[in-house]
């Protein structure tokens, strides 16, 4: 039995984005939407979190930032790319300073779609990507290596 | 130490961690409602700390989980001698102890966040110390010393090699009067040995269960011109629950502490990492510079972290019964309840504060409240 289902602690970063998505990040922490109900906790800590949130395009400053955000998550871990502009860079894609949405950069598990992305589309994503975590775990368990460091090459 | 005491001790090691984490799923839930969320369910601290475990761990420095054994392993000790009713200084120090190899392993990986953190938590140790200490020269003074009325006179017996005096312990409502104890002495076997003849002889002049025995007092059956005076006068909490019970001390005992319990509750804000005074590390989704002192424990390392924190939790739970352990263990539970309750409203109604303002405020309490109280229970109540 896995417990990563019942308590996957969130880590958002906003790599460029409008705040819209970042917003909607938020939302579903309050009264409203209340995602600690499924245990979800969002930290501010890489070292502590399961899941990291991305919103908006990747752009050179923020893809260092990423990848080390990435590095220091311990495994099993898993990505998920909220908002048009995180899944494909969006509207500001043929922009000269944005490199793209966040695949460019990292391995990415789950796109949830929308600008902005809506809470429930959120929630969705994430329980969406905490199948794909308890597969890592399972497979890690099995005595599976675990996955390199990504590199910082485009 | 008797059994029953050891046991106690044993069952706490045990249950405190359950209990702990039990409390803080309650916590958690309070806490939503009071922000009007649903809150998570209750046994969700388990599932956090059972899903750390599974995770792998990120260690920086080879000595970083080593310290948080030891953290886990004193603040454990601490529980488990506080519950086997043993010295309540003794306590204090271990739970020092175990704090302060937290903060070393915060310190070790060197990473600016956790130094931060570490550095908070000493001066969250600074603030909080000497009330921690205050509270139990108060408990000492008020309960760890002879209550009621004066021992029976004692039953001198000849052993032929030495006098043994013995005494009752003054709460002894079985006890007899000192004739009737020199009798029953007279008419005892005399035994070979000094201690075999006092265990005999207090079982005969204190009744069939001598109350000493259940509240595990050393001078249970020990020559009391010898013991009397460590008997009646010492930190345990075996004693001090003892005399605030036999003592029919009631709320008398709180009033005499009164200050001393609100100074004491002013402290457990900080000691239970709760706003405005959650400085070196939070449990809040809201940041104070990443996460203070947990930043870089991950995995198991932090599972153990949050396991060495329910201990804590528990043991300062029960060190707030003392206070109440003169009334009806159910008012005390009560009121023990009423105060973690309280601690939550604080944590939720108000804003983190500067390290310089919870200095200020801590010792301020501790100097107006705790140590007038204590001046108060030395020249006044003595």
């Amino acid at each position: 039995m896995s417990f990563f289902k019942k308590s996957p602690w969130l880590l958002h970063y906003d790599a460029s984005s409008c705040n819209g998505c970042d917003i909607e990040v938020l939302a579903c922490l309050t009264p409203v939407y209340d995602v600690e109900r499924f245990g979800i906790v969002n930290t501010g800590n890489p070292k502590h979190a399961d899941i990291l949130v991305i919103t908006g395009s990747v752009n050179e400053p923020t893809r260092e930032v990423i990848l080390n955000l990435y590095n220091q998550m311990p495994h099993p871990k898993v990505v998920v790319a909220v908002g048009v502009c995180a899944a494909t860079g969006g509207i500001f894609r043929d922009t000269y300073n944005v490199l793209g949405g966040v695949d460019t950069v990292l391995p990415v598990d789950v796109y949830v779609p929308g600008c902005a992305a809506r809470p429930e589309a959120i929630i969705d994503g994430v329980v969406k990507a905490l199948g794909i975590l308890e597969t890592k775990a399972a497979a890690l368990k099995a005595g599976a290596a675990e996955p390199a460091a990504v590199e910082g090459s485009k | 130490m008797n059994t029953t005491w050891l046991l106690t001790g044993l069952i706490a090691l045990v249950a405190a961690p359950v209990l702990g984490g039990l409390l803080a799923g309650f916590d958690r839930i309070l806490t939503a409602r009071m922000q009007g969320r649903v809150g998570p369910p209750l046994f969700q601290p388990f599932y956090d700390v059972f899903k750390l475990f599974e995770k792998r761990g990120v260690s920086v420095s080879h000595f970083q989980n080593f310290y948080i054994v030891c953290f886990v392993l004193f603040t454990a000790f601490a529980t488990g001698l506080f519950f086997a009713g043993q010295d309540l200084l003794l306590v204090v120090f271990a739970l020092t102890a175990g704090g302060v190899f937290l903060v070393l392993g915060a310190f070790s990986p060197n990473s600016p966040y956790s130094t931060i953190g570490a550095e908070r938590e000493l001066l969250q140790m600074l603030a909080y110390e000497p009330m921690l200490l205050i509270a139990v020269m108060g408990l000492y003074l008020v309960a760890g010393t002879a209550i009621g009325p004066t021992p029976a006179a004692p039953a001198v017996l000849d052993t032929g090699k030495a006098t043994t005096i013995l005494a009752c312990p003054p709460g002894d409502t079985n006890r007899l009067s000192a004739s009737n104890q020199a009798a029953s002495v007279s008419s005892a076997p005399v035994p070979a040995s000094n201690t075999v003849a006092s265990n005999s002889t207090v079982a005969a002049g204190c009744g069939a269960t001598p109350c000493c025995q259940e509240a595990g007092l050393p001078a249970c059956g020990t020559p009391a011109s010898k013991t009397r005076a460590q008997a009646d006068r010492n930190f345990k909490v075996a004693t001090i629950l003892h005399n605030a019970r036999q003592g029919g001390m009631g709320w008398r005992m709180l009033l005499n502490l009164s200050g001393i319990f609100l100074g004491f509750l002013f402290i457990l804000t900080i000691k239970l990492r709760k706003s405005p005074f959650d400085l070196s590390t939070s449990h809040h989704g809201h940041q104070e510079v990443v996460k203070g002192l947990t930043t870089e424990f991950s995995g198991k390392t932090l599972a153990w972290i949050e396991i060495g924190h329910w201990y804590e939790n528990i043991l300062l739970m029960g060190f707030v019964w003392l206070f109440f352990s003169g009334l009806h263990p159910a008012v005390a539970a009560a009121l023990v309840a009423a105060v973690y309750f309280l601690e939550i409203l604080v944590d939720n109604a108000s804003a983190r504060l500067k390290w310089q303002t919870m200095v200020k405020a801590a010792w301020i309490v501790t100097l107006v409240l705790g140590v007038s109280n204590l001046l108060f229970l030395f020249y006044f109540n003595r």
